[in-house]
């Protein structure tokens, strides 16, 4: 495995990707969406006050991002999560594929890495051109104004633009772990309906399961807890146990699944 | 084992759970040759070239491509091998052109007059910037010998190249791969084209249920499955069987009329010697010309 071969297979799964008119549409939605949420909270009586920064999406721009992530955290990082992951490995079964580009200068292993690299990176793109367009469409259609923390403080712009991007920051490596998750689906059963539809799945019965009485150690192994654990930085004093609690959860599911869906891969004879 | 040899397989095995889909199979293939891959459905052909193109890992037996072993599943495929098993197959979504240059890219061609080049030589050139949804079975097959031209094939290994072809094609494609081979190249190819494989192939290997019936040149071919056959019609078929048994020489009477006899010609004369002392006139005796597809099946039989 060599980084030249990685990075060759890089620039072609990037190209592939780009070439897709759904992952383009799923881009812009997410980069013009915010705008339109903006839009409908200027002209309805009603705000969202069940939410989180909920009843401040009119008085400050940087509550915006917040509830967009709150609302994102449901199910819509989960999908963005997998919309790639689930079906980069599966859609070159679905197209037969294998053996055109494993009967390349290529290994199956530099194959695999880069496939891998690219769903990362495209979950992270999505995650962060929804972070920052909520961002942009709060600070452009509702100002700069301070944003009232959970224990009622004001956070002046800085603090609160701060308070903004480590929330949406906190959020991705959950992301790259339902990421992992989608790309194990999709090697184990070659296809995309699995692929991008488990951790989807998975990601409501976890949100599910978290209501559910039980010791808080399991709850912090689920790995929506940790989309969560940006309330921490909201508050005062801050908690971050939640937030450590997540990083090396999502480090773990990150691990194991791409580690047992490389090996599946490498052990594979291709067309049966 | 030769040193010149692009392709050598020996003892290659391979089970899919209880069945066995090659039991030892050796081949060799050498530049300049183009050699045929014979063998009914489920003989085992793709099964050996997938192996050959590393797609696939055998059980036990070794596989050398241009004189260096192939470490399965981390080896990375030697420079100037190319070929495909079954249909190729390609990313719908884009154009022929994109998905060559895609797997240029893949090969670290990044030229854009190779992929020119090749889309040309297939055939291809008119609608290389049309959506691969929209291409024929055949035009894909082109396209996936196109793909394997641009790795400049010192070795090509084709399974059944031109099954989805229109005459024209399948002959174009039979061009290609003579130059290839007159330039040097070994080519490995399978095909149900019996008349194909005559037309291309110096090397034959036989496959039946997994294992090497037979493998070498064409003249070799021929003779191991030609015992020599013979159109006989005589006054008498019915005594002129009998005596044919009595001689010691397979003889079968077709529906056709005809009598046909196998024998080496000092049999077969003997044969005629007892005809007439027995009163069995011989009206014409003319040699059998065999196909290549009758040898096949005598061989698979």
């Amino acid at each position: 495995m060599t980084a030249r071969g990685i990075a060759a297979v890089w620039r072609v799964e990037w190209q592939k990707l780009l070439g897709q008119r759904m992952l383009r549409a799923l881009l812009l939605t997410c980069a013009f969406g915010p705008f339109a949420f903006v839009a409908v909270m200027r002209v309805q009586s009603a705000l969202p006050e069940d939410t989180l920064f909920g009843r401040g999406v009119r008085d400050s721009g940087f509550a915006t991002p917040l509830v967009v992530l709150g609302f994102a955290a449901l199910w819509v990082l989960p999908v963005l999560a997998s919309v790639v992951g689930g079906d980069i490995f599966s859609s070159e079964d679905r197209y037969g594929t294998w053996a055109s580009i494993l009967t390349r200068a290529c290994t199956k292993a530099e194959v695999f890495v880069a496939k891998m690299l690219a769903a990362l990176a495209f979950s992270t793109l999505a995650a962060t051109v929804l972070g920052a367009s909520s961002t942009a469409a709060g600070v452009l259609g509702v100002g700069v104004e301070p944003l009232v923390d959970l224990s009622g403080g004001l956070l002046e712009s800085a603090a609160a633009i701060r308070l903004v991007a480590l929330a949406w920051a906190s959020a991705l490596p959950v992301v790259w772990a339902f990421t992992a998750l989608a790309v194990l689906c999709s090697v184990t059963t070659r296809s995309s309906v699995v692929g991008v539809g488990v951790p989807v799945v998975a990601a409501l019965a976890m949100q599910l399961g978290s209501y559910v009485d039980g010791s808080e150690t399991l709850r912090r192994l689920l790995l929506t807890s940790g989309l969560d654990a940006w309330h921490g930085l909201a508050v005062e004093p801050r908690y971050l146990g939640a937030l450590t609690a997540s990083v090396v959860v999502s480090g773990i599911y990150l691990l194991v699944c791409s580690g047992v869906a490389y090996g599946v891969l490498m052990r594979r004879d291709i067309g049966r | 084992m030769s040193d010149a040899a692009m392709l050598e397989m020996a003892g290659v095995a391979k089970r899919f759970g209880a069945r066995a889909a090659l039991a030892g199979v050796d081949l060799v293939a050498r530049p300049g040759e183009v050699h045929g891959l014979l063998g009914a459905n489920g003989a085992g052909k793709t099964t050996l070239l997938r192996i050959a193109l590393g797609l696939a890992r055998c059980d036990s037996g070794t596989l050398r491509l241009m004189g260096r072993p192939l470490d399965w599943p981390n080896g990375r495929l030697p420079d100037g091998v190319a070929g495909f098993v079954e249909a190729p197959a390609f990313y719908p979504y884009l154009s022929g052109r994109e998905n060559l240059s895609l797997l240029a890219h893949l090969d670290r061609r990044s030229g854009v007059s190779r992929v020119t080049e090749c889309l040309d030589q297939v055939g291809l050139a008119s609608v290389a910037d049309a959506a691969v949804s929209a291409y024929s079975a055949g035009m894909r097959q082109r396209l996936g010998l196109a793909a394997a031209l641009i790795r400049h094939p010192a070795l090509l290994m084709l399974d059944e190249p031109t099954s989805s072809l229109d005459p024209a094609g399948a002959r174009d494609v039979r061009h290609t791969i003579a130059a290839l081979a007159r330039d040097g190249a070994a080519v490995v190819f399978s095909s149900h084209d019996m008349a194909e494989l005559e037309d291309l192939c110096s090397v034959f290997t036989v496959l039946h249920h997994g294992r090497v019936v037979f493998s070498g040149v064409r003249e070799a071919f021929e003779a191991h499955v030609n015992r020599d056959a013979y159109t006989l019609q005589t006054s008498n078929d019915q005594l002129a069987i009998e005596i044919a048994r009595e001689c010691g020489v397979e003889s079968t009477a077709p529906e056709t009329g005809n009598l046909v006899v196998h024998a080496r010609s000092d049999a077969l004369d003997a044969y005629v010697i007892a005809l007439g002392r027995r009163g069995v006139a011989v009206r014409s005796l003319s040699r059998q010309a065999r196909s290549l597809e009758a040898s096949f099946l005598e061989l698979t039989r």
